[in-house]
């Protein structure tokens, strides 16, 4: 072996590879270690034993922690605390006076107690210090298991695949823009823009044949759109190319006088300013969209209006649709449950076939129920709400289930409480929670949280005991967002479970509300959801964030930038908020991690279009594939191509020279005062 | 002290799967943690009498392993060398280290199998960081010390800039 030197690069790769099989996966890992991110998914390509190996779980999580904010801020508290001492991870005094000071010694000794406790059994004694003076490699060893629990967000009962959340943290993040729908198909001459009105997922509950060879699941994006019909995008690829439109129904169909009409008047379309407009049943395939104050359903497998149902006042805000539970209906004055199975009761008595619905618009249905609310019979409970304007509503789920719901309907808007309703005990209020700001999103975790405990284990100073009873608690997280005083909000409240939770107290709130409106954003939060385990949020100055469930630390950032590429020189391009902002945010992946890698991506509307947000090097389209190549190839084209050419560099050069002024200017500035 | 200078240069015969024996200094077979935990455990007089065998490594492997615990006998424990434990791991590898990791590949393999097996965490690293080295394409000579681009001071870059300014654009 001794001729191996000389062998040239391919096979000396190649019996490395070999020479690497031969050893136990730990070394193997350690090898792995000491690689780049992109020299591992290398190693992944060969063999299946390499990739199992290139793809371990607890490898990954560690990384994570290595490369995380968490630990950076961590780092820098204790050098802040401790300068003199070189070692990165001193023995703390036994009793810090901070600790004394900063909390009433009479009130809540239990708490006191707590902290003495995670100062006293979270490091290592100071009997484990090694000969260096330097604690031992067993001390650091344990202590190093410590911080990665203490920063480690997901629970005993959650399955987290760490390779996508290495993705997710790290990755490169590249927007990609679906296809703009046009008016009058592709046909027509003249076509103009089509406006999406709002978004949400559709998973069709497919037999396995639908999936495809590598367990892909059919995902689609439900929008209406400007000109009244409904569109269905591709998001997963699974029917042709990735977000490229799948289907697009008649325009009309979800005007309010059907789709013959005159329809020009902004009172019969579906409101611009209403986020939670859409929610699809995927189990029934049904969407419900809600069109000034009529809730139309429509069957998605044939894209026509089956059912409406109007209410007294616009509706502001709808819950998730799911087969279990009726949905959720907040209107400006007050909240209603639809359930659309007691309607097909109803209307199974009245004398119309099928087929009627085909040929019929939401106008018939319209008036029908019209016809119900001058009826004699009495209005079905809802529950008044004495300030108006709902924006949220959220059904949570049960704790420890991802999605099992519970019966706890949770309300926000334009109020300062949220209010707390039991679907049982509908319409009468359970409770309220107080929160102060302009709440407009909200989302949960069937996991408890503590704003002590979150609190301390952001500094890393929970023991591993302390941190398994915190983690195995029984409870639930409301995440919250909006505005407060112009700077976004992001709020966090525990819940108790059901069970144990003290009728007395107020909307089942445990002790425990967290209210970052420190460093969320400057400006107002919009919409915020679970991915993966961190909180994605998107604010009023066009951010996409990921944040740690501590509710604070943040992740990472970026910008979702324009949507038109091909814009041409513009003295805004560069201006500050001028940026498409994301007005609803949803993660792509419903569920704990299955056999996919890098699936969980996040689809956001910004009131006009739809984007994803995917974790590559490179976005997978761009609206302009989309768009119809009817340009015959000829002079026209390398005319058109050269022109482009010549004001992309003249545009480069203007923005070089800008740099360059501004960067003068700077110098110029700094000099004058210091000289 | 006396007994402590003795305790390191006590010899030590260390037998490999092959037969074959070596006979080391004490300091430099603790390097191993296996074999410092063994004299540990058996006390210094049946050490001194009899030879420690090693199982899982042949001679020619035992003889490498031993040319690096002597040249690496006096480093200061594993402490220091680890401080920046969760910081960003660096491949780069000492001259000596690099020279020494130059044998053939399986010979390199049974070196990381040996330190494994003996429990000397250095050496590990070491042979864990050639290999990775290979793996990303670098030779290991390269890769040992990128040099740092020293950082530019506004001023420099204003005078570069003037520079420029003069001689390219009219």
């Amino acid at each position: 072996m001794a001729q191996a030197q000389a062998h040239p690069a391919g096979e000396a790769e190649a019996e490395v590879a070999a020479g690497l099989a031969s050893l136990p996966g730990e070394i193997v890992l350690h090898i792995i270690s000491f690689l780049e991110p992109p020299e591992i998914t290398g190693l992944q390509l060969v063999s299946r034993a390499f990739r199992n190996l290139a793809r371990d779980n607890s490898f990954w999580r560690s990384r994570c922690l290595e490369e995380s904010s968490f630990l950076e801020a961590l780092d820098r508290r204790r050098q802040l605390r401790f300068p003199s001492d070189a070692q990165p991870t001193p023995p703390p005094p036994p009793l810090h006076p901070f600790w004394q000071t900063s909390l009433p010694p009479g009130n809540g000794s239990s708490t006191n107690a707590a902290i003495h406790d995670a100062i006293n059994n979270g490091r290592g004694p100071p009997s484990t210090v090694g000969p260096g003076g330097g604690p031992s490699l067993e001390t650091r060893e344990r202590e190093r298991v410590r911080i990665m629990a203490n920063w480690d967000p997901c629970f005993p009962s959650e399955r987290v695949s760490w390779y996508d959340e290495y993705i997710q943290r790290h990755a490169p993040i590249a927007i990609n823009w679906l296809a703009i729908p046009r008016f009058g198909g592709s046909s027509a001459a003249v076509q103009d823009n089509v406006e999406a009105r709002g978004v949400a997922l559709y998973r069709p509950e497919s037999p396995r044949e639908d999936c495809d060879s590598l367990g892909v699941e059919a995902l689609f994006a439900v929008s209406p759109l400007d000109d009244g019909s409904v569109c269905l995008w591709d998001v997963n690829g699974t029917k042709g190319k990735r977000g490229a439109i799948v289907a697009k129904s008649r325009p009309g169909i979800l005007f309010i006088d059907g789709p013959g009409a005159d329809n020009s008047r902004r009172s019969k379309r579906v409101d611009s300013g209403v986020t939670e407009c859409v929610s699809v049943d995927s189990h029934r395939h049904r969407a419900f969209f809600a069109v000034q104050s009529h809730l139309i359903e429509v069957d998605l497998q044939r894209l026509s209006v089956v059912d409406c149902e109007s209410f007294p006042w616009s509706i502001t805000a709808l819950s998730a649709a799911s087969p279990a539970v009726p949905l959720t209906v907040g209107t400006t004055m007050g909240i209603h449950l639809h359930d659309s199975r007691s309607r097909t009761s109803v209307r199974n008595d009245s004398n119309e076939t099928i087929d009627d619905f085909d040929r019929m618009g939401a106008k018939e249905f319209y008036e029908r129920s019209l016809r119900n609310i001058f009826d004699d019979a009495p209005l079905a409970p809802y529950a008044p709400l004495s300030q108006p304007g709902p924006l949220s509503i959220l059904h949570l789920q049960r704790p420890g289930l991802e999605a099992d719901l519970s019966d706890d309907i949770y309300v926000a808007g334009r109020f300062s409480n949220i209010l707390h309703y039991d679907r049982r005990k509908f319409p009468s209020i359970k409770g309220s929670i107080h929160s102060g700001a302009r709440l407009c999103s909200m989302a949960s975790l069937p996991y408890p949280f503590s704003t002590l405990d979150s609190e301390l284990r952001r500094t890393a100073q929970l023991s591993l005991e302390q941190l398994k009873k915190s983690k195995s608690m029984e409870g639930r997280t409301l995440i919250a967002c909006g505005e407060y005083n112009t700077k976004g909000s992001l709020e966090m409240y525990g819940l108790l479970s059901p069970s144990s939770a003290d009728p007395t107290s107020a909307g089942g709130l445990q002790n425990s509300t967290f209210q970052n409106r420190l460093n969320a954003s400057h400006s107002k939060l919009l919409s915020v959801v679970n991915h993966g385990t961190r909180i994605a949020f998107s604010d009023g100055s066009g951010y996409l964030k990921w944040f740690e469930r501590d509710g604070f630390t943040e992740v990472r950032r970026c910008k979702i930038g324009h949507s038109e590429r091909s814009q041409g020189p513009s003295v805004f391009a560069s201006m500050p908020g001028s940026d498409d902002i994301a007005r609803k945010l949803l993660p792509t992946r419903a569920g704990s991690a299955n056999g996919r890698v890098n699936d969980n991506d996040l689809l956001f509307w910004t009131g006009e279009k739809l984007g994803l947000a995917t974790f590559s090097s490179g976005p997978g389209f761009t609206a302009e594939d989309f768009e119809e190549q009817t340009e015959s190839l000829g002079e026209d084209t390398v005319e058109r191509a050269k022109e482009k050419a010549y004001s992309d560099r003249m545009r480069r050069a203007l923005e070089r020279q800008a740099d360059d002024v501004r960067f003068v200017r700077n110098l110029g500035i700094g000099s004058g005062i210091w000289r | 002290m006396a007994e402590n200078k003795d305790k390191a240069t006590q010899k030590i015969t260390l037998t490999s799967n092959d037969g074959s024996s070596i006979e080391v200094d004490r300091c430099v077979a603790e390097r191993s943690m296996l074999i410092k935990n063994l004299i540990d455990d058996l006390g210094d007089d049946s050490v001194a009498t009899q030879a420690i065998p090693i199982p899982n490594v042949n001679d020619p492997v035992l003889r490498k392993v031993v040319e690096w615990c002597e040249k690496h006998r006096s480093d200061p424990p594993q402490s220091t060398e680890e401080e920046n434990d969760s910081r960003k791991k660096t491949t780069d590898i000492e001259e000596w280290d690099q020279k020494f990791m130059q044998v053939d590949q399986e010979m390199l393999f049974e070196i990381i199998l040996a330190a494994n097996y003996l429990d000397i965490k250095a050496l590990l690293d070491v042979g864990c960081k050639t290999v990775a080295n290979m793996i990303k394409g670098k030779s290991p000579r390269r890769s040992a010390r990128r040099s740092t681009s020293r950082t530019t001071s506004p001023r420099g870059l204003l005078s570069l800039w003037s520079f420029f300014r003069v001689s390219f654009i009219p």
